[in-house]
Order: C-alpha cells, then sequence, then structure tokens
C-alpha cells in the first residue's frame, strides 16, 4: 500500500496563520510515502513543513506561488498515473469536463488539482479528479462560503485507490472515505 | 653489693639506718625523687619539725674483735653548690651519741635507737641544676682502724608546705614592638600550686607579622651568690603549645597549662642565704621565619599540702608580687 | 607540575607516617598501655600539623586519621570502664605538648564524656569551642572544628535529647553550634588573605572545596529539634547575618547567604523576611545578589506552590513589595552593580510574582517598570548577558499569558527599548511566535498599536538589516504576515481601523519587507470586506425578519464570531455607529492602494493577481461594476508595463481569464473592451502554444455558466448590478477559430524551419486539445457547435496525425486516444446526440 498525501492551498502568510493544530497532529513524519502539493504554499517554509512529513514532495505552480514549480506534472505511483496541476489554469474553474480535457492531455487515471478551495472527488468517464481542498482552509475569492480546512490521503494499492478526506469541521476532524477502483479501459489503447 | 665489696675490703661492719613512726612502725612516707638521667629514686620524706625516729643496726663482718671509741649519728642538712663540690655547707648539724666506746660485736648486739625531735628542717631539699639542698642522718663509728667506709649516710627528702596564699590580682600585661605586634596576655593568678592549672588567655590586639605558632615555656632560674658574684642558670622545664598557626587582630586564644606533669619544686625566694630558685612562664611567639618573640613573667610556686593537715602553720609570710614589667610600647 | 608531586609524595608520606603511628598505638591499646596509646595518637595526629597539603590532599589525610580516631574513642570508652574517669583522661589528653593533636584527643573525649554522662554537655561543649581557638590556621582549624561538629552531633542538649536538661538547654546547643561556625567561617575568609595574589583563583577554588564544612554548622542547627522560630529569628538569625555581613567576604557572603536560604525552613523565611532582605544590601558588591535573591524568592514560590495558604500570607507581608523595594536599595548602594546582575535579580522577581501570582497583571508591570528604572541612565552596557537576561525577565509574562494582556502594560516597551537593535528583534519575534502559538486575538486599535510598538524592529528599517538576505527578510515578514491575521476586530469597521493602522507601520518598512507583508494585509482587508457584507445583509434581512436574524447571521458571520467571541453583534453595531463605520467602495478603493502600493515595490506579479482576487469581489460581493474595472484595467497595465517574463506572463493571463470568467458585473461593452484586451494579449504570447492555450481559455469568456450560489440551487446572493452569464456562440467559435490559426502557422513554421527533419511536430497536441475544446462546447449545447463541425475538425486532425505518425511522441498518441476514448463515452452516454461523430 502507497499513501500519498494530497495537499494544497496553503496560502499561509497570506491568507491564513497556520496549518491547523490537528492537522498538525495527524501529519507527522514517518507515515505518509509521498506528497503532492498543488501548490499555492506561499512560502517556503510551507515547503519545508511538507518535506519534514515526507522526503518525496511534489510541488506544482500556484497562482499565488512566488517560487518555480513545474505547471503540472504526473507521476507513476502504486500502478497509477496521478496527475497534478494547479487548476488556475482551467477555465472554468474547477469545472469537471474542463479539467477532464487536462487529464486526458496528462492520460492520467487520477487527476489532483486545488485552486477551488473545496474539497471533491468526481469520477468522470471513469477517470477519478480529486481536488483535496485547502489545507488551512483559505479565503477563497470564489466561495463566499467559509472554507473547511481540508486534505486528503490517497491509499493505492493494486489498481485500487481508496481517498481519505480530512476536514475539520467546528473545530473537530471528520474523515470521509471514498474507494475507487482504477478504469479497465484506460489501460488498453482503442487504435491498435 | 657495696657491703660484699667491703668485706673484701675488710670493712669490721655494716650499718643499717631504719626509721621508725611515732608508733614504732617502719616509716612508710617516701617521695619519688628523679636523679640524674631520669633515674628516680624512692626517699623517705619528712617536713619541717617532724620528729625523726629511728635505730640504727650494726652487723659486725668479721669474728675479729673490733674496738670503736664510739658511734653517733648526726643529721645534716646542707647545701651543696656545684661550684664549691666538696664543701657543703651544713645549716643543721645535730648529734646524737649511739653507744660508748667498746667493742663492735656488743654494740651489735642490739640495735641503737635514736631520736631527733622537732628539727628545723625549713628548706626543701632540691636537685638543681648548680645547686642542691639535701637532708641526711650520718652514722659513724670511730676508732683505730676505721675508715670513711665505717660511716653510713642515708638520705632522707624534706617537703614543706604553704599556706594557699591569699587571692593576688591576675598577671595581665599589654606588650609588644610597635606597628608589628600588640598583644594583652593574661594569667588568672600570680602563684600556683604545683598540681595548679595556669589558665590565661592572649588577645591579639595587632598583628602584622605572620605567626606560625605560639608556646608557653615553664622555665627555673637558679641563682647562687648574691649581689655582684651572683650567678644565675636557667632550664626549661617544659614547652607547651598553645597556638597553631597564624591569628589576626581580634583572636583570643585561650591557655590551660596543667603543672602537673612537670617536675617542679616550689619558687624559693632565699636558701639560706646560698641560692634561690624562681620560675617563670615564658610566652614565645614564632613568626613564619622562625624569629621569636617572647615575654617572661615571674610566677610562684608553692607547695600545697594534699592533706589539709599537713599545712604548716610557721611558713613565710606571702612574698610580695613581682613588680609587673609595663608594655614595651 | 612539580611542587603537585611532591606534594603528592608528601601525602604518601605522612600516610605512611599515620599507618605506622596507629599501629604502635593500636599495640599499645591492647597491651593496655594508656600512656603509650596517647603518645602514638599524638604522634598520628601530629601528621596533620602540616602546612605543605591542599585542602583536598589534607582532606584524604585528614579521613585517615579520622578512621584511626576511631579506634582510640573506643579504647578510651574501654578505659572508662576499667576505673579510669573519663575526667582524668580528659585532663590527661591535655598535656599533650603540641596544640592541634592535644585538641582532637580532647574533643574525642570530651564527646566520649558527654556521652557517658559525666559532664554537663553544654560545659564540655563550651570548653572545646573555646580551646579549640588554638588553631588558627585556616585549613588545620577548620578540619578540627569539623571534627568537633561531627562527633558533638547528637550530643547537643537539643530539645527532646538526653543531654538537655541538667546538661543545658536548646540555647547551649545553639551557641555552640554558632560559634562554632563562626569560628570556622573566620578560618575561612582568611585563607582569602594568606598567600600571594597570584594565586587568588587557586585559593578561591580550595576555599570552596572547604565551604561545606563550614556550612555543616548551619545543617545541624536547622535540624535541632528545639529550634522554634522565636529562637530562629530572635537569636540564630540576627547573629547568623552578622557574621555573615561582618566576615567582609564575598565568597563567603554568597555560600552563607545560600546557606541559610537552603538551609532554614520555607516558613522561617517567610516570616522573617525582613531580616534577611535587610542584610543583602550590606554585603559586598561582588556577591552576586541576584542568585541569592533568586534563591529566595524561588523557594517562596515553591512553598507558595505547595501550600495555598502561603500566599496569602505572601499578600499579608508584602513580600512582593519587600522584593521590590530590596532589589532598589541595592542597587542604589551597589552603584557599580552590573547590568547583568540587576536584571537577573529582577528576573528572578518576575518568576516569583509569576510563580506565586499570576493574576496579578499589575505586578509585572512593576516589575518591568522598576527593572526599568534600574537599568535607566546606564543601561545595559553592551553586555551580551545581561541583554540574554533582558530577554529572559521581558519573555516570562509571554510564557504565560497572551500577547495582548502583556501588550497592555506601559512598561513593556520602554524596558523593551533598552535592547540592542538585534536582541530587540529577537523578542519582538518572540512576541509574533506566542501570539501565533497561542491564537491571541489583537482586537483593539491600541493593542496593535503597542503591538507595532513591540514589533518596531520587525517592521521597520534600520542600517544593521544591510546584512540581511532576502531569505532572513523573507523569513522574518513571513512571521509578521502571518501575525496580520489575528488583528481581528469585533466589527468590520473597528476591523478596517486596525488594519489601516497595521498599515501605517508597515508601510515604514522597505519594499522587500512589504512585498511579503502586503499581500497579508490585503486578504485580511478582503475577509473584513466579506464579513461587512455579511453584516449589511444580517442587518436588511434583520429588518426584514426579525425572528430568522440571529440565526443567520451566526452562520454568515462566523470569522466575526471566531474573533470576538464574546462581543455581542448589537456592541458590534454600537462600535460601528460610533464612527468606524466604512463601505465596501471605501474599503475596495483601500484595497486598490494597497495593491498598487505593492506593484511599486516593484511586485508586479503579487499586485496582479491580488487586483484580481479584487476585482472579483468587487464584482461579485460588491456589484461595483466601475471598480471591478479600474481592478482589472490596473491588472492589465500591470501587465503590459511591468510583467516581462513570457512565463508570467502566460500565468498572468491564465488568472485574468480564469477571474474575467467568473465576473458578471459587466455591461456588454465593458466586457467586450476587457475581452478584447485579454485576446490581443494571448496573440502576442511567446510561443505559439501558449497563444493557442490561451485563445481556447479565452474562448470561454463568451460563455459563461451561471454563478455558482444560484446553480446550486441556495438562497441566490441579491449582488446589486449582476448581470445575466454571457452566452455567445459566436465569439467562442470565433476564439477557437483563432487557436486553430495559431496552430495552423506552428505548423507552416515547423514546415519552414524543420524540412524533412525529424521531431517537429509540437502542433499535433495542440490540434488535439482545440478537438476537446470543440467537444466540450458540443457537450455543453453551442448553437454554433454541431456534430458537423466537430466531425469536420476530428477528420482534420486525425490526417494530421497520421501525416505525422512518425513524429508523434507517446504523449500526443495517448491524449489522441484519451480523446477518442472520450468520444466513445459521450457517444455510449447519448447515442442520438453523437451519432455523427467518428474518430
Amino acid at each position: 500500500m502507497v499513501l500519498v498525501l494530497c495537499i494544497g492551498d496553503i496560502h499561509i502568510p497570506h491568507r491564513a496563520t497556520d496549518i491547523p493544530a490537528k492537522f498538525r497532529e495527524l501529519l507527522k513524519p514517518g507515515k505518509i510515502h509521498h506528497v503532492l502539493c498543488t501548490g499555492n504554499l506561499c512560502s517556503k517554509s510551507m515547503l519545508e513543513f511538507l518535506r519534514g512529513i515526507c522526503s518525496d514532495v511534489k510541488v506544482v505552480q500556484g497562482d499565488f506561488d512566488d517560487f518555480e514549480s513545474p505547471e503540472h506534472l504526473v507521476v507513476e505511483l502504486a500502478g497509477f498515473k496521478v496527475g497534478v496541476c494547479h487548476g488556475h489554469q482551467v477555465v472554468p474553474w474547477g469545472d469537471r469536463e474542463a479539467l477532464a480535457i487536462l487529464q486526458r492531455q496528462m492520460g492520467a487515471d487520477i487527476l489532483v488539482t486545488g485552486h477551488t478551495h473545496e474539497f471533491k472527488a468526481a469520477v468522470y468517464e471513469e477517470l477519478l479528479q480529486v481536488n483535496p481542498g485547502s489545507a488551512t482552509g483559505a479565503y477563497s475569492a470564489t466561495s463566499q462560503e467559509a472554507v473547511q480546512p481540508s486534505f486528503v490521503l490517497m491509499d493505492l494499492e493494486g489498481g485500487k485507490a481508496t481517498i481519505y478526506v480530512y476536514q475539520l469541521v467546528d473545530g473537530e476532524v471528520k474523515v470521509e472515505k471514498i474507494d475507487h477502483t482504477k478504469a479497465a479501459a484506460a489501460a488498453t489503447a482503442v487504435t491498435a | 653489693m657495696k657491703n660484699i665489696l667491703g668485706l673484701v675490703q675488710g670493712a669490721p661492719c655494716r650499718i643499717d639506718v631504719d626509721l621508725k613512726d611515732e608508733k614504732g612502725h617502719r616509716y612508710k612516707k617516701t617521695a619519688v625523687v628523679k636523679g640524674k638521667n631520669g633515674e628516680t629514686e624512692e626517699l623517705p620524706l619528712f617536713t619541717n619539725h617532724d620528729a625523726i625516729v629511728g635505730e640504727v643496726r650494726i652487723t659486725p663482718l668479721t669474728t675479729k674483735r673490733v674496738e670503736h671509741t664510739g658511734i653517733k649519728v648526726q643529721l645534716l642538712g646542707q647545701i651543696e653548690l656545684a661550684s664549691e663540690r666538696g664543701s657543703p655547707h651544713d645549716f643543721v648539724s645535730l648529734v646524737r651519741e649511739l653507744a660508748p666506746p667498746g667493742d663492735v660485736a656488743s654494740a651489735a648486739q642490739k640495735p641503737l635507737p635514736f631520736e631527733f625531735r622537732n628539727v628545723e628542717m625549713q628548706y626543701d631539699s632540691y636537685r638543681g641544676l648548680q645547686v642542691r639542698c639535701r637532708y641526711l642522718l650520718r652514722v659513724s663509728m670511730t676508732g683505730k682502724g676505721m675508715g670513711s667506709d665505717t660511716k653510713k649516710d642515708a638520705p632522707f627528702w624534706v617537703r614543706n608546705y604553704d599556706v594557699p596564699p591569699d587571692e593576688a590580682p591576675p598577671i595581665k600585661m599589654e606588650v609588644g614592638i610597635e606597628e608589628c605586634l600588640h598583644i594583652e596576655f593574661e594569667y588568672d593568678k600570680a602563684r600556683y600550686h604545683l598540681k595548679d592549672v595556669v589558665v590565661g588567655k592572649i588577645y591579639f590586639l595587632l598583628v602584622r607579622i605572620k605567626l606560625k605558632h605560639m608556646e608557653v615555656e615553664i622555665r627555673r632560674r637558679e641563682t647562687t651568690g648574691a649581689g655582684s658574684s651572683a650567678h644565675n642558670e636557667s632550664e626549661t622545664i617544659a614547652k607547651y603549645e598553645i597556638m597553631d598557626g597564624a591569628p589576626v587582630r581580634g583572636e583570643n586564644i585561650p591557655i590551660r597549662l596543667y603543672l602537673s606533669p612537670y617536675d617542679l619544686t616550689p619558687s624559693y625566694r632565699d636558701v639560706h642565704n646560698k641560692f634561690s630558685v624562681r620560675y617563670f612562664l615564658n610566652l614565645v611567639l614564632v613568626d613564619e621565619e622562625d624569629r621569636r618573640y617572647f615575654k617572661q613573667q615571674e610566677i610562684l610556686l608553692y607547695r600545697k599540702a594534699d592533706d589539709p593537715q599537713q599545712q604548716q602553720q610557721q611558713q613565710q609570710p606571702p612574698q610580695a608580687p613581682p613588680s609587673l614589667g609595663s608594655s614595651s610600647s | 607540575m612539580e611542587q603537585d608531586a611532591e606534594a603528592a609524595q608528601f601525602l604518601k608520606e605522612a600516610s605512611l607516617s599515620v599507618k605506622k603511628n596507629a599501629y604502635f598505638m593500636r599495640k599499645a591499646m591492647d597491651e593496655d598501655n594508656l600512656r603509650e596509646a596517647l603518645r602514638y595518637s599524638a604522634a598520628m595526629l601530629g601528621e596533620l600539623r602540616t602546612s605543605f597539603l591542599s585542602p583536598q590532599r589534607y582532606y584524604e589525610l585528614y579521613m585517615q586519621v579520622f578512621d584511626e580516631l576511631g579506634n582510640l574513642e573506643a579504647y578510651f570508652a574501654d578505659e572508662q570502664s576499667k576505673g579510669r574517669t573519663l575526667a582524668e583522661l580528659y585532663e590527661l589528653v591535655q598535656h599533650a605538648g603540641n596544640v592541634l593533636p592535644r585538641l582532637y584527643l580532647m574533643v574525642a573525649v570530651g564527646c566520649l564524656y558527654i556521652k557517658a554522662g559525666g559532664a554537663r554537655s553544654s560545659d564540655i561543649l563550651k570548653d572545646l569551642v573555646e580551646m579549640t581557638k588554638g588553631v588558627q590556621h585556616p585549613t588545620r582549624g577548620l578540619f578540627l572544628r569539623a571534627y568537633l561538629c561531627q562527633r558533638s552531633r547528637g550530643l547537643l542538649p537539643d530539645t527532646g535529647s538526653p543531654y538537655a536538661g541538667e546538661g543545658g538547654d536548646i540555647h547551649d546547643a545553639v551557641d555552640f553550634l554558632l560559634t562554632n561556625f563562626m569560628e570556622m567561617n573566620k578560618l575561612w575568609v582568611r585563607m582569602q588573605h594568606q598567600g600571594a595574589p597570584r594565586d587568588r583563583e587557586r585559593r578561591e577554588k580550595e576555599r570552596q572545596q572547604l565551604q561545606d564544612l563550614v556550612g555543616k554548622n548551619l545543617t545541624y542547627i536547622s535540624q535541632l529539634d528545639g529550634l522554634t522560630f522565636e529562637l530562629y529569628a530572635g537569636s540564630v538569625l540576627p547573629r547568623l547575618l552578622e557574621q555573615v555581613v561582618s566576615c567582609k567576604d564575598e565568597l563567603a557572603q554568597q555560600y552563607l547567604m545560600q546557606a541559610v536560604i537552603q538551609g532554614f525552613p520555607d516558613a522561617f523565611h517567610l516570616a522573617s523576611l525582613d531580616a534577611l532582605l535587610s542584610a543583602l544590601p550590606e554585603l559586598q558588591s561582588g556577591v552576586k545578589l541576584h542568585a541569592v535573591m533568586a534563591s529566595l524568592m524561588d523557594r517562596l514560590a515553591r512553598y507558595a506552590a505547595s501550600d495555598p495558604s502561603v500566599v496569602g500570607q505572601l499578600l499579608e507581608r508584602h513580600a512582593f513589595e519587600k522584593f521590590v523595594e530590596s532589589i532598589s536599595k541595592v542597587a542604589e548602594l551597589h552603584g557599580d552593580i552590573p547590568a547583568v546582575s540587576l536584571v537577573e535579580m529582577y528576573a528572578a522577581l518576575m518568576r516569583f510574582t509569576e510563580g506565586v501570582h499570576p493574576d496579578k497583571l499589575e505586578n509585572v508591570n512593576r516589575v518591568l517598570g522598576a527593572c526599568q528604572r534600574g537599568l535607566a541612565g546606564k543601561g545595559l552596557g553592551g553586555d551580551a548577558k545581561a541583554e540574554k537576561q533582558l530577554v529572559a525577565l521581558l519573555s516570562m509574562p509571554l510564557g504565560s499569558r497572551d500577547a495582548v494582556t502583556v501588550l497592555s502594560l506601559d512598561q513593556y516597551p520602554p524596558l523593551m527599548g533598552l535592547l540592542s537593535r538585534r536582541t530587540h528583534k529577537d523578542m519582538a519575534l518572540k512576541v509574533v511566535t506566542t501570539t501565533l502559538a497561542q491564537g491571541t486575538c489583537v482586537s483593539s486599535l491600541e493593542s496593535v498599536e503597542m503591538l507595532f510598538k513591540f514589533i518596531a524592529p520587525l517592521v521597520q528599517e534600520a542600517e544593521d538589516d544591510d546584512d540581511m538576505d532576502e531569505e532572513d527578510i523573507e523569513e522574518e515578514q513571513v512571521m509578521v504576515a502571518r501575525m496580520l491575521h489575528q488583528l481581528t476586530a469585533p466589527t468590520p469597521g473597528l476591523q478596517f481601523a486596525i488594519l489601516r493602522a497595521a498599515r501605517a507601520h508597515l508601510e515604514l518598512g522597505s519594499p522587500a519587507r512589504l512585498k511579503h507583508t502586503y499581500p497579508a494585509l490585503a486578504f485580511c482587508g478582503l475577509k473584513a470586506l466579506r464579513r461587512l457584507n455579511a453584516a449589511q445583509q444580517q442587518q436588511q434581512s434583520g429588518a426584514a425578519a426579525d425572528a430568522d436574524a440571529s440565526a443567520d447571521a451566526n452562520g454568515a458571520e462566523k470569522d466575526a464570531e471566531r474573533a470576538a467571541p464574546a462581543a455581542a453583534p448589537a456592541a458590534a453595531a454600537a462600535a460601528d455607529a460610533a464612527g468606524d463605520a466604512v463601505d465596501a467602495e471605501s474599503a475596495l478603493q483601500w484595497l486598490l492602494d494597497v495593491a498598487l502600493q505593492l506593484a511599486e515595490v516593484p511586485a508586479p506579479m503579487q499586485a496582479l493577481r491580488l487586483l484580481l482576487v479584487c476585482a472579483h469581489v468587487a464584482s461579485e460581493e460588491a456589484g461595483l461594476e466601475m471598480l471591478a474595472y479600474e481592478f482589472f484595467e490596473q491588472a492589465f497595465t500591470l501587465y503590459e508595463e511591468s510583467v516581462a517574463d513570457s512565463r508570467h506572463k502566460v500565468t498572468a493571463l491564465q488568472a485574468i481569464v480564469g477571474t474575467l470568467h467568473r465576473c458578471y458585473v459587466f455591461s456588454a461593452d465593458n466586457r467586450d473592451a476587457l475581452t478584447q484586451s485579454v485576446t490581443s494579449y494571448a496573440a502576442k504570447l511567446l510561443k505559439r502554444a501558449d497563444q493557442c492555450r490561451a485563445a481556447c481559455a479565452a474562448s470561454h469568456l463568451a460563455w459563461q455558466e451561471p454563478p455558482a450560489a444560484a446553480a446550486d440551487g441556495e438562497v441566490a446572493v441579491a449582488v446589486p448590478g449582476r448581470q445575466p452569464p454571457v452566452r455567445d456562440a459566436q465569439k467562442v467559435m470565433a476564439g477557437l477559430k483563432r487557436a486553430l490559426k495559431v496552430v495552423a502557422a506552428a505548423k507552416q513554421q515547423r514546415a519552414a524551419t524543420a524540412r524533412g527533419g525529424k521531431g517537429g511536430a509540437q502542433h499535433l497536441p495542440l490540434y488535439v486539445e482545440i478537438v476537446n475544446h470543440y467537444l466540450y462546447y458540443l457537450a455543453r449545447g453551442v448553437e454554433s457547435m454541431s456534430v458537423g463541425v466537430v466531425q469536420q475538425l476530428l477528420e482534420l486532425v486525425g490526417s494530421e496525425l497520421s501525416q505525422y505518425d512518425a513524429d508523434l511522441d507517446a504523449e500526443t498518441r495517448s491524449y489522441w486516444q484519451a480523446t477518442q476514448r472520450h468520444i466513445q463515452c459521450l457517444k455510449a452516454a447519448d447515442p442520438d446526440k453523437y451519432a455523427g461523430l467518428n474518430a
């Protein structure tokens, strides 16, 4: 089993003071194998924080990041091709079909994006799209609602992905679990 | 053994002197006296005006008939100066005839009693460095062919006891070296009996030298002769360390010196115009460079009777306190 | 070194001699020859008369002798049973000619004498303690008296002891120990003055090795059963202190004050505080009074912690006030007291009051004030230690309280001002860290002003900041920026007042700082604006339906609630009414200022994206078209004039397109104007691929989805001036055509530059991408986008792909396959609609 932390839109110090203490407690070093960050860390210290959780940290460029990272990237994890992109590049923001275009381009079984500060996990044409939301519950111009801090932990094993969503609701951590099986079709080419 | 040697030399008889008490028993009071080379001897002990009673026994050493012209016993008190050895000065000389002229054998038939009553023995027996004062019974037999060996000396010891003197002010004085050392010392008394304890203290008023230690010495000074021909001989009887290390001003050092362990005699002011014995407490301070600073102070020693009845009433009047030197600064 | 070896050799020989004499001594004892036993014991003890050994080595020798003396004591005890009285023995041992052996023997016999009941304990003890004055040599005297102290233990006429009564009483016991203590102390002090001045350090070290010999007396006093407080306060303490003061020795005073404080019970100290404190100013100026006071205060604080009633007693006795007074008196008397000592004293006092009266904030302020006055005129004198202490002192109140409470202390900033800038900065960081760690909200204007006074070195420039590199500044400013989120007033109006105040301070800093702090400041403003809107809506809905008002408000104003849970909405309204009312327009205007100032840093990218966020807010939350337009225009100006890097241009344009797509406030004219700018920017991007993608993205500007909230079917927020979503199929198609043209141009360019060559098929993935956009719009039902149009493009792309099949990279191949699969999915889902599509 491979544990992958998907986290992003931290926006420290622009929009938030800190990662919630209860999240920090959960994010102790030594458990997680890979970190995929959807960007908008906004300060290098947060990058250090992520590296403290696990040495393998992949970050993509957020629209508020001042340090250079790739626009998007694809990684192979436990038989899954996982694409990561912040998502501000995709118009309309957070749109499932628009994101699917990106996902097809990347050839990703799982696409991880952020930007909307809203947790989302959706399957579109058998492909999984995950948005871990904002780990700090940072202010978002597009969402008038108060943002719930959240991140996602993916457990990948043998073509199965278990998505755990950690959300901080009224000061308590709530965890949801979503199971997903990799599409068989994705592996086979249509044209021979 | 002497007697056996005497036999060889042909002495006609042996003379023994036995002292008796009033009841006719053997005289038991003795004094242990230190002799030369640390040896001690035990001598009969008397006090002034004691009766000296006893008998002389003659034991013939030959069956030959020996005639004598008389047997007598002398009681002698002598002062003997080292400077005039061999010619002691007798200040007491009493004699008793023991037997009229006759032969030795008949004199030996029975003990020959003698008796000196109310003998004036005002001076204590004393053995000093250059003078001694001694008492003895001398039995002598005269006659033709009698040598010096038909003479027997029986020494005895005299000790007189003093009345405890009146309270005298303690010895207290301040001495010093200007800008260097000022001390005040105090001995609780000026007079001590021989088993007494000297109690005192030294108060340091100023100390600018590094002292190493401090001791109290008991010194004895014998003086013989008088005036310009007077001769002094001193000896240190005791050294008693009372302080170790360097005190600072304001320190008080206690003194407690037991006199009993030392071979002391009373102070003798004037013994038959021949000599005197005086005692001093000498306070000695030694600095780190082994310089010695001292101050000598006379104390008067007297003998106190262990048994109050022994006290005699006709002792000399208490001596005047010694003139105390004033502080040197 | 040579001397050391010599001393070691000496010790060896002395030790041998002790052994030898001890052997003969024991032999004499076996033969029951008292006189000889005494003679050899005196000879053995005579080895202790040496001046040649350091205290350490002397101690070794002493211990050896001490053990042997044990045998002698047993023998003496035996002698007594044989009929020789201890009185005789006591005299007999005094005949010894040397004072040191004599005194050891006297102590040994004297103690047996007491034990055997032959003499009054107090008499013998008095005699011994007096006679031991005969040893004036410090080391020898100290060990001798230590022996006396040790042997007499348990033989004192302490209350309840068998030696009390006939043998004396507790007063005698105390007198004995005190006298011995005083004599020992005198000897101990004297050591300092003996020997060459150059050996001073060694001497002090040696003295320290001996200190516990002296202190033992005090320990024993404190352990006396009969030691009542009356006796302690009436007799023991005054005499102790008299000795301590009069000895005028730093080392001794230091040690003994500590010994007194540590040795006697807390309750005694509590009740005799005046006496203890009054001694302090009389001690030598080199004595570390701060350590002494710290011990005392720490003890009392611990005492108070263990027994709650003590707190009351401390209050009753004005302990705190006395400490304050005492410290200032000490400072006054020792004009030359080092700053570090002074600060340490106040640090201890701070620890005391924080420990004992954690609720007494005014005490904290008094300590700060007193410390500041104490340092007035002299400052810290550049002493790093003093500074460290001062930091410790200043940190203490922060440890147990939130920063805002500490900020209310008017004596804090002046004291903090004494720190060097660097340290002041460290302290400022600590304040910030504390505020962050505790999640403290700074909610009043005064607190904010005070806070910035505290952290001035973090915010303002100074010369010595030159050596800071970019990273240092970032690290620091990130902290400040994070803290800005904690400035939360109970009302939106007040919130803006606070943010304005914060900005006034931040503005004093260099651009390099603003770059990090201003974005945070701006987002604070945006959050405040959202609260403002929520509050206004609540007022409106409150007017409409009073009953629901409070429930709604609770939901909508979550942030406000978090900021000031205690503040009731009524109070909030009142505060706003009091004059700090603010409207959305002025708030946005302020944000515009902030963004433009950020642009001047220069930080064009930061400013640009901030402007875009503000534009979105102006449009969607405030419904202010002109302002929203203004924000876009300013962003465009920056885009045109200040963003030079091509990659930044791509990113900026993405942000512009994404934001504009979400804005519904614009009239057709304004929207067209903005869209046209975007279109032209897209066309001017450096890379064809970027041009193509930007054109695709820009095509969405003509096809808006309904606003999110309404789409989710929630209560529609009545945003004034909101226009219906734009649905212009023509423009969508035009946009996509532009994208196709770019691809065509790219293809031609490739053909021109890489004729016949391999590896140049970059236009192909763009084709595939455009196909995907076609499919997207087809699915969305854009009228002009028919299956036929899409099929036409598919065929074109299909043929292109097969033409360049050899050059086709894996990614593009996979992209095309995924697109074909997508088409199959579409057909599967809606066979009728997509029947004409064939990949």
